[in-house]
Formats: structure tokens, C-alpha cells, sequence
């Protein structure tokens, strides 16, 4: 049997065979699918859930894929801008910050104690294996006992702080030390004989200023001191060094038939060798009276070496002088002072104090009578002589123009002196009499004025709305619209001075130098010229004030690697994240206007 | 030293000529390159840094070839045959024990750090075979994840051979892919669809995406500025973009006359260092929108990949003849340890030259560098273009009526659409 063919037919009717709209826009009813169905089939099951079903409301569409998505980026989007706006304060603060260390978070090196380093190691390769066991069969130590337990029992008591101070004071005290070492260093290279003979004599006065304390103080340390000098003597002695013997001494001689200073330097030599083996009487302090051999003992260990002799200071010949003997000398010098009658008297007067004063006072009673006389001098010699210098001051005070209103010559001619019978006052008005130099120099000031002001600029043309021609002129009314009037010029600088021009035209070479526009980060003219007048220099600044001034922005050290920032960096960052509170000042920008943006000038 | 302002006067003279020196001595040390490290047979692809050593650097080259090398001694310590085809994409674990290359093979290979031992081969720790090619690769910053992009952006745990998750907006293949250091579960990649995408990992969604008028090449994030990203992009130009705000950039970066192709930022977050197809790297400050610096050599050709160290001091560019250049940050810096008193004159040197930047003699000597014949006569011309645009546009304005052509900020013009 041939199979029938389906065929589909166009139709509005719902119906199992066939779904279709009336038109666009309208909805299948369930309704109109249901008819078919008669009660009482198979499908009545069917049709009674669906009259269930059709009572519900109905259910949303689910949203497309692609919807759905983008409502959850959306609302990861907001939550993770919330999460990063949290960096927003820390951000704007390096941004402002005036300076930045990095690496942001500096770890102090600690030293890790050798005993976790060594503990921590351990035997890898066979050899070192092999070595190992043969100590753990032997029972050797394995690892030194670097520190003995008295060590570590200070190491822990030794706290830190403790540490840094210890360790800083042997730093100071290794400086110190180098610095020592250098300056021996330096002074060993030195050459120069007189420097040395210097420092012989220096380093003989200390040795015997030394020696007299420690007498005084410690008599046994001063025994061994003069045990030294015995051994001195005894080495003298015995060696035949300072008795003009040598290979020095015996080219010294050739020379001494001629040159005085080989003659005086052989008898230094000889005169050091009987220094040295002089003998050192040596004296108990107890047996005798305490003064007596302190004199004794300073007589014989001083080189008592006749001073005349080797050239030295006549002066000190005699024993050094007392009060009277200074007294004498001040006197002396009162004498040379000739007009100070008055002074002398008072000098004779205080001679009667003299005795009972201590030395010092009367050397400054001495230094101020020296100054008193120089004064007097000065003052005598200002009253001679002054006069022909403030006559000659006063001449050239009058040449120079300007100083006084015109024809005030006779306001000097109190202070003139007449030399000679030459009248100069007359001389000098004489030759200037027709010169009336104030009148030239205002009216100089006035052009000068009237030269820099801005000019009206003239437009007026003539005709264009009126007869032109020759011999005709332009009407006051066209003159008054087209000559523009300039806007007054700012006050000059020399306004309030009358005898001064300043002259107020552009230097072309200076300006070559200037900035002609406000640049961008300031506001206003003053903020700039205040930013330039301010010096950044060491010549103006205290070394701690420059040092602010030039701190640079950015600080990096060499060698370490700047990691990201992370939240340890920043501590805070933890809490406003954690209570969610704002923070004082919000500047989270509502708006999309990063801090950034430049404000632009809109276009009218 | 006294003080007396008598004594000392005109101060700001002075201080002046003093700048003036300052600038000219600058110009006059600013010798910044240092060294070329030679060695690769092909053009440097990809760079990475070491996040332990600051003497240690890898670099990929288009024939497979992978070097490490030793900056001090500036020699290659290690090569390695890492792929066939082109090395796409390089980076370092942040322990510094091992590294992830990529390559035109369509696997990602992870390799130890450490040299191999005597009789040891050269192999890698971890293979992964992919089904497409992976265009980029970086590695999370704090966890043991990493992150390919291609075809899409996969999420990797470093134990499984397969992704924990692919995050796809689209269908285009993926350039870039770079993780934010700081928020470390944000991540941004650039696509071929001119593009930029941002994800969230926790979520395992993309966030946001902005569509520029150019495709962009590579973007950074900044290490100290949580939200802050830049694009290097093929139109010329750098933008920074807030990734809370991404209708507008922050500012857009203007000087290069060719397609940028890499950009690094410096570790300090107030600079970064861009390398262009023209034969150049600019140095740009985060907040200005012109170059401060241009480093270019005759023999540099094409710069593909920059980075900048870990210690903020050196820049080193990976250019496709086959050289990674090594220049100083600051070209007239003297490197090395200096005495007090040197450091003392050097900060007011510096001091002076900002306090008098605005005074044109100044100005025109900092500012003067000498470019390339290329790159000057390029400048001019797409400044002539640039101004035909403008007086263009200008004209279009005169003669139309008031208020029918809204005046467009810079920063919107290269901006399409953000799509959310």
C-alpha cells in the first residue's frame, strides 16, 4: 500500500498538528493547545497538570548567556574597585611625599650567631661523610665550642642596645687610635733640624716638670726616674759618643777655623756630654727638710748651661726679676709718655700699692697705661692735623652736584677755613654761577617721563564721511573717536625719589634670560618670584638648612632590589580595610576625574 | 661663614649661572650606554628579570634559544634550546628557583634556574603540551600560579597539566597577559581585537574591557600604584589608564614616531621606559606627557623588548638584531660609590637646575637631545600632519554653528568604547 503523504497545511488554528501566531507580537495560549486533548484519553493526565501548571505565574526567562555574564563582571568590576580604591590614600601620599626611601622596608642585618650556622650545616659528599664518622667513632668534637659558657652568659646579657654602644665605642676608640697613628706617622717624616732642636728643649722642660710633680707626689716613682738617669750617666760614660770623636765631629772641626756655627755646634756636643755625666746626688725626702734638696735637685738636673755662652737671652743671665724690679721697669716706661703728667701722678700713687699686688694685675695695670698713651697721641695728632684733612673732604662734598638747594654756598662758609687769604668758597661760586644743575635735572627727569609714556595712537584719517582736501582738517568729533588713548602706564619706580632717574626700559639681554610666561604648576606671579628670589646655596644657608633644601626626591640604595608595594609596607592599610571606616580626609574622586587630569581652558 | 646678606649678594644671579653649569655639565656626562651583551642568532623576543639576583637576566630569542646572563661580568652563563620556533613569552617564579618559557611549539616549558650539574642535560623540570599556540605567559606574584594567554586567557596551577580556568571575552587572540603585583589577584591582557582586558582570578571572570582605536602591544602595571596601568599601543602613543576610571586614560604619552612594543615600568612607580619600533626607548615620566629621555644607537635596530632593574639604576633593551643593550637610567649619573661632598654638590645641582627648569635658556639645554635622522625628520612631519588635523578641525568649528561640534579632551579621542 503506497504510504499517504503528509502535507502540511497553512492555518490560524492551534492544534497538535499545528503552532502558529496570528500575527506578530502574539503569545501561544495553552489554552488553545489544550483543546484537542479530550478527556478520557492518555493525554488527560497530561492535560490536568498542565490546567495546574497554567494557574502559576509565569517564570522569567533565564538571561542569555551573554547577559548573564556581563552582570557578573559587572558587579566583579564594583568589587574590585572598591578593593584597589583602598591603595587610593597610600597612592596620593607617595605622590605628595617629598621624599621616598626605598627599598620601602630596610631590614637590619642581623648576625646570625656562628654556633645555627654550623649547627645548621651538615655532612654531604662522601669524603665529608667519611670524616665525619671516623670522629663520631673516635668521640672527637665535632664542632669547636666557639663560645666558652662565660661568653654566651654575657652575649645574652649583653642586650642590643647594649651591643650598638659597645660596638660604637670601639669604633671611637679605633678612630681615635688611627688618628693618632697617622699624626706619629706624619711627625716621624719631619726633617727640619730646627723643629727638632725645639722639641728636644720642649721635651727636657716636660720631663723636669713631670719629675717635680712626681717628686711631689710619688717618691718611689721618682727614685726609679733618677735610677734612669743613672743608667743615662753610666751609658755616657762608658761610651766615648759626645766628645767631638766621630766622623760629624772631625768634619765639624775642619770648618770650625771659619764658620762660627761649626765651632758652636761642636761645643754643644761637648757641653751635652758633661750634662749627661753629671752626678745625680740622690737624697731621702724624709731625712731632711723637704726645700732644700727640691732646690738642690732642680740645680743639678737642670742643664745649668751658662746661657751666655751658647748666645741665648742676655736677659736671662740675672735670677728672674721680683715686684720691685718690675716696678722699675713700668716706671720706665711712664717716662716716654711725655704729656701725661696727670697719668705719672696716678702711676706714683699706685707704686705704694705695688708690692701687695700679684703679678697679673700688674701687668694689666701695665697694658691699660700703654693704651691710655696711645689715645692721648691719637688725640693730638687728630687736632693738629685733622683740620686740612675735613677741609680738603668738605671741597669735594661742594663739587659734587646736588647735595643742597641751589645758592646754599654760604651754608659752608662757617665751616671753611680762610688759608692763605685765598677765598675758595668765592672761587668755586664764581666758576659755577650760571650752572643751576636741580632745575637741569628735573627737567632731564621730566622728558625722560614724558618719553617713556604710552603714546595715543592717531587713526584719524581724513575724509570718510566728511570733506578732505587740502587745508581742511578733520572734525574735533572724528579726532576724539580715532585718537586711542592708551591706558595709563603703572606707577614708575623713581616717583618718590627727586633726585634719581631710573631708567625704565627693557634690558634685551637680560630678557634673553627671563621667563615670559607663568609656568603651569604656580598660580600666581608672587609664588614664582618668591620660588626664584629664595637661595638654595651653602653661601646662604646653614649647612643643616641646605641640606633640607637639597634633599633629593627619590632615595635608592645600590644593590638592593625595590619590591612592590605590599600591605606590610603599609600598616594602615590593614585597618581601614578591616573596620571599613573612612578615613579623615576622602578623596576618593566621585566623579571619574583623576587627581591627575590638568584643569583645560574651555573654548568660549 | 657669615650669613650677612650684605656680604653675599646677588643670590639669584648666581644661582643662575650656577644652573646654567649644572645643565651644561649634565649634558655634558650624559653617557648612558654601558654595554651590548652579544651572543643570541636571532632577535631578542622576550626578556625576564630575576626577582633575587639583580645581576642575573634571561632572554628569548626568535629561533628557540634561551640565554642567561651574568650582568657583571656581562656573559652569557647558560643556553638553552628551549623551543622550535620563536621563544613567545618568558617569565621568573618569584623565588627565583625556576622559569616558564613559551613558545611557537605550543608548549610551556619549566626550567630550574641553577645550572645544570656535570653530566647533567639540559632539560626542562615540567612540559606541558598545549593544543594551541601561547602567545604570553606571566607568573603570579605571591602563589604558585601562572597564566598563558593565545587563544585565551588560561589559568595554570603549576602542579596540573591542565588549566584551573579559562577566562575568554570574545574571539580574538591574545597578545599580552600580565598580572597586577600588588593586587595579586587582578590581571589585565591586551588582545588583537584592539582591546584591553582586565580579570579577576578569586572570581574567575573579566571585569571590564576598553577598546582603543589602535591595537595595543603590552601593558605594565605599576609596582607602587595598586590601579594604575600602562599600554604601549601600535598608534604611537603610551596610555595610563585607573582601572577604576577606564573611559578616560590617566594621561596619554606622546613622542615615539612608531609603534610601541614594550613597556617597563621603573621599580620606584614614578617612571617607565617604552621601546618602539622606531629604533629608540623613551623614558617617561608617569605624570607628563613627553619623553624626558631618548636612548638610540646607530647600531640598534628595532626594540622589541625593555626592562627596567630591580634596582631602579639600569635599563636593558632587547632590539630584533640580535643584541640586549645595557644603559644607565640616569644618563649623566655617576655610578659607583661618591664621596659626601660629591653627593652634597650633585643634590643642589639638581636642586638648582628644577628651581630655574622654567627659564628658557635652561629649558632649551635640557630638553636638547640628538635623535636619528629618521626619527627628527619623522617628528616634523607628523607634527605638519598633526597641525593640518587641528587647523582642520579648528576651521570645521569657525564655520559651523555654535555648539554642533563639542570639543573633544585628547584623552577620550583614542578611546572607542568601554564595554562592561
Amino acid at each position: 500500500r503506497r504510504k499517504l503523504a503528509e502535507r502540511t497545511e497553512a492555518s490560524t488554528q492551534v492544534s497538535e498538528f499545528n503552532v502558529s501566531c496570528k500575527g506578530a507580537g502574539e503569545k501561544l495560549v495553552l489554552s488553545e493547545l489544550l483543546q484537542p486533548i479530550r478527556p478520557k484519553s492518555a493525554l488527560s493526565t497530561v492535560k490536568k497538570e498542565l490546567t495546574k501548571v497554567k494557574q502559576k505565574k509565569a517564570v522569567e526567562l533565564p538571561l542569555s548567556k551573554e547577559e548573564a555574564e556581563r552582570v557578573v563582571r559587572e558587579a566583579a568590576y564594583v568589587r574590585t574597585s572598591k578593593d584597589v580604591g583602598r591603595w587610593q590614600q597610600v597612592v596620593l601620599q607617595n605622590r605628595r611625599a617629598e621624599q621616598l626611601v626605598f627599598p620601602l622596608k630596610q631590614e637590619i642585618a642581623t648576625v646570625v650567631p656562628l654556633e645555627q650556622v654550623v649547627s645548621a650545616w651538615k655532612a654531604r659528599t662522601p669524603l665529608e661523610q667519611e670524616i665525619f664518622g671516623l670522629l663520631h667513632k673516635t668521640k672527637q668534637p665535632i664542632t669547636d665550642p666557639l663560645l666558652t659558657p662565660e661568653e654566651t652568659a654575657s652575649l645574652q646579657a649583653m642586650s642590643l642596645e647594649e651591643a650598638r654602644q659597645r660596638r660604637a665605642e670601639l669604633q671611637k676608640a679605633r678612630v681615635v687610635q688611627s688618628y693618632y697613628e697617622a699624626k706619629a706617622r706624619r711627625e716621624k717624616k719631619i726633617k727640619s733640624k730646627k723643629y727638632h732642636r725645639v722639641l728636644k728643649k720642649s721635651k727636657r722642660r716636660k720631663a723636669l716638670k713631670e719629675f717635680e710633680l712626681l717628686h711631689k707626689s710619688d717618691p718611689e716613682a721618682a727614685l726609679a726616674k733618677l735610677e734612669e738617669l743613672e743608667q743615662l750617666r753610666m751609658q755616657e760614660r762608658m761610651s766615648l759618643k759626645h766628645q767631638n770623636k766621630g766622623k760629624w765631629a772631625r768634619s765639624r772641626a775642619i770648618m770650625a777655623k771659619y764658620d762660627l756655627e761649626a765651632r758652636k755646634a761642636m761645643q754643644e756636643q761637648l757641653a751635652r756630654n758633661k750634662e749627661l755625666t753629671q752626678k745625680v746626688r740622690v737624697e731621702l725626702p724624709e731625712e731632711e727638710p723637704s726645700d732644700v734638696p727640691e732646690e738642690d735637685l732642680t740645680s743639678e738636673t737642670v742643664p745649668t748651661i751658662p746661657v751666655g755662652a751658647s748666645g741665648a737671652n742676655p736677659w736671662m743671665l740675672g735670677k728672674p726679676s721680683g715686684p720691685a724690679e718690675e716696678l722699675k721697669v713700668q716706671e720706665g716706661l711712664e717716662n716716654v709718655a711725655v704729656p701725661d703728667a696727670v697719668e705719672s701722678k696716678e702711676e706714683m700713687e699706685k707704686d705704694d700699692d705695688e708690692e701687695d699686688m700679684s703679678e697679673e694685675e700688674a701687668l694689666l695695670q701695665d697694658f691699660m697705661q700703654k693704651r691710655q698713651v696711645r689715645q692721648q697721641q691719637a688725640r693730638s695728632l687728630e687736632e693738629q692735623g685733622g683740620e686740612l684733612i675735613a677741609q680738603e673732604s668738605v671741597c669735594m662734598v661742594c663739587c659734587r652736584v646736588g647735595q643742597r638747594q641751589g645758592g646754599s654756598w654760604e651754608l659752608f662758609s662757617a665751616q671753611f677755613h680762610i688759608e692763605g687769604g685765598i677765598d675758595q668758597r668765592g672761587v668755586i661760586t664764581e666758576a659755577f654761577a650760571g650752572d643751576d644743575v636741580v632745575a637741569d635735572f628735573t627737567r632731564e627727569k621730566r622728558k625722560a617721563e614724558e618719553a617713556a609714556k604710552p603714546q595715543p595712537v592717531n587713526l584719524v584719517l581724513p575724509g570718510w564721511g566728511e570733506w578732505g582736501g587740502t587745508g581742511l582738517k578733520p572734525s574735533a568729533r572724528k579726532i576724539k573717536r580715532f585718537l586711542l588713548k592708551p591706558p595709563p602706564a603703572p606707577p614708575r619706580k623713581d616717583q618718590h625719589l627727586p633726585h634719581v632717574i631710573m631708567s625704565e626700559r627693557r634690558n634685551i639681554h637680560a630678557a634673553a634670560h627671563q621667563v615670559s610666561e607663568l609656568p603651569f604648576p604656580f598660580e600666581r606671579h608672587q609664588q614664582f618670584e618668591q620660588s626664584i628670589r629664595t637661595p638654595v646655596g651653602a653661601t646662604w644657608n646653614t649647612q643643616r638648612a641646605f641640606q633640607k633644601l637639597t634633599t633629593p626626591r627619590i632615595i635608592t640604595r645600590s644593590g638592593h632590589i625595590i619590591k612592590p608595594l605590599s600591605a606590610e609596607d603599609v600598616p594602615d592599610m590593614a585597618t581601614t580595610a578591616g573596620t571599613g571606616a573612612k578615613p579623615a580626609l576622602e578623596i576618593v574622586p566621585q566623579r571619574p576625574e583623576p587627581p591627575l587630569c590638568r584643569r583645560r581652558r574651555r573654548a568660549r | 661663614i657669615n650669613y650677612d646678606p650684605a656680604l653675599h649678594p646677588f643670590e639669584v644671579p648666581r644661582e643662575y649661572t650656577r644652573a646654567l653649569n649644572a645643565t651644561k655639565l649634565e649634558r655634558v656626562f650624559a653617557k648612558p650606554f654601558l654595554s651590548s651583551l652579544d651572543g643570541h642568532r636571532d632577535g631578542v623576543n622576550c626578556m625576564a628579570k630575576h626577582p633575587k639576583s639583580l645581576s642575573t637576566v634571561l632572554s628569548g630569542a626568535c629561533d628557540g634559544e634561551v640565554k642567561i646572563w651574568n650582568l657583571t661580568k656581562r656573559q652569557c652563563v647558560r643556553t638553552i634550546q628551549a623551543h622550535e620556533g620563536f621563544v613567545r613569552g618568558m617569565c621568573a617564579r618569584f623565588c627565583g628557583t625556576s622559569f616558564f618559557t613559551v613558545g611557537d611549539d605550543k608548549t610551556v616549558k619549566q626550567w630550574k634556574m641553577e645550572s645544570p650539574e656535570y653530566g647533567e642535560e639540559e632539560e626542562p623540570i615540567h612540559t606541558i603540551l598545549g593544543k594551541t599556540v601561547y602567545t604570553g605567559i606571566d607568573h603570579h606574584w605571591k602563589e604558585a600560579v601562572f597564566a598563558t594567554c593565545g587563544h585565551q586567557v588560561d589559568i595554570w596551577d603549576e602542579q596540573r597539566t591542565s588549566p584551573m580556568c579559562s577566562l575568554t571575552w570574545g574571539f580574538d587572540s591574545i597578545s599580552s597577559v600580565k598580572f597586577n603585583p600588588i593586587e595579586t589577584y587582578l590581571l589585565g591582557s591586551c588582545a588583537s581585537d584592539r582591546n584591553i582586558v582586565l580579570y579577576d582570578m578569586r572570581k574567575s571572570t573579566p571585569l571590564k574591557k576598553v577598546i582603543l582605536n589602535m591595537r595595543t602591544n603590552t601593558l605594565c602595571w605599576n609596582p607602587m600604584e595598586a590601579f594604575v596601568f600602562t599600554a604601549a599601543n601600535e598608534d604611537y602613543n603610551l596610555y595610563s589608564f585607573d582601572m577604576r576610571f577606564l573611559e578616560s586614560p590617566m594621561m596619554v604619552h606622546m613622542d615615539h614616531v612608531s609603534a610601541v612594543l614594550d613597556v617597563d615600568y621603573s621599580p620606584t612607580g614614578k617612571e617607565f621606559v617604552s621601546a618602539s619600533f622606531d629604533k629608540s626607548i623613551r623614558i617617561f615620566p608617569v605624570d607628563k606627557g613627553h619623553s624626558r629621555e631618548v636612548y638610540h644607537t646607530k647600531r640598534m635596530q628595532h626594540v622589541i623588548t625593555v626592562k627596567w632593574t630591580s634596582d631602579n639604576k639600569y635599563i636593558l633593551c632587547g632590539s630584533d638584531e640580535m643584541n640586549i643593550r645595557l644603559w644607565k637610567a640616569n644618563a649623566s649619573e655617576k655610578l659607583g660609590v661618591l664621596a659626601p661632598r660629591e653627593k652634597a654638590a650633585m643634590n643642589y645641582n639638581q636642586k638648582l637646575k628644577e628651581k630655574f627648569q622654567y627659564h628658557p635658556k635652561i629649558r632649551r639645554i635640557a630638553q636638547h637631545r640628538h635623535l636619528p635622522k629618521s626619527i627628527f625628520c619623522q617628528i616634523k612631519e607628523q607634527r605638519i600632519m598633526r597641525e593640518a588635523r587641528r587647523r582642520k578641525e579648528l576651521n570645521r568649528r569657525k564655520h559651523s554653528k555654535p555648539g554642533s561640534m563639542p570639543f573633544v579632551s585628547e584623552r577620550k579621542k583614542h578611546i572607542v568604547a568601554v564595554v562592561k
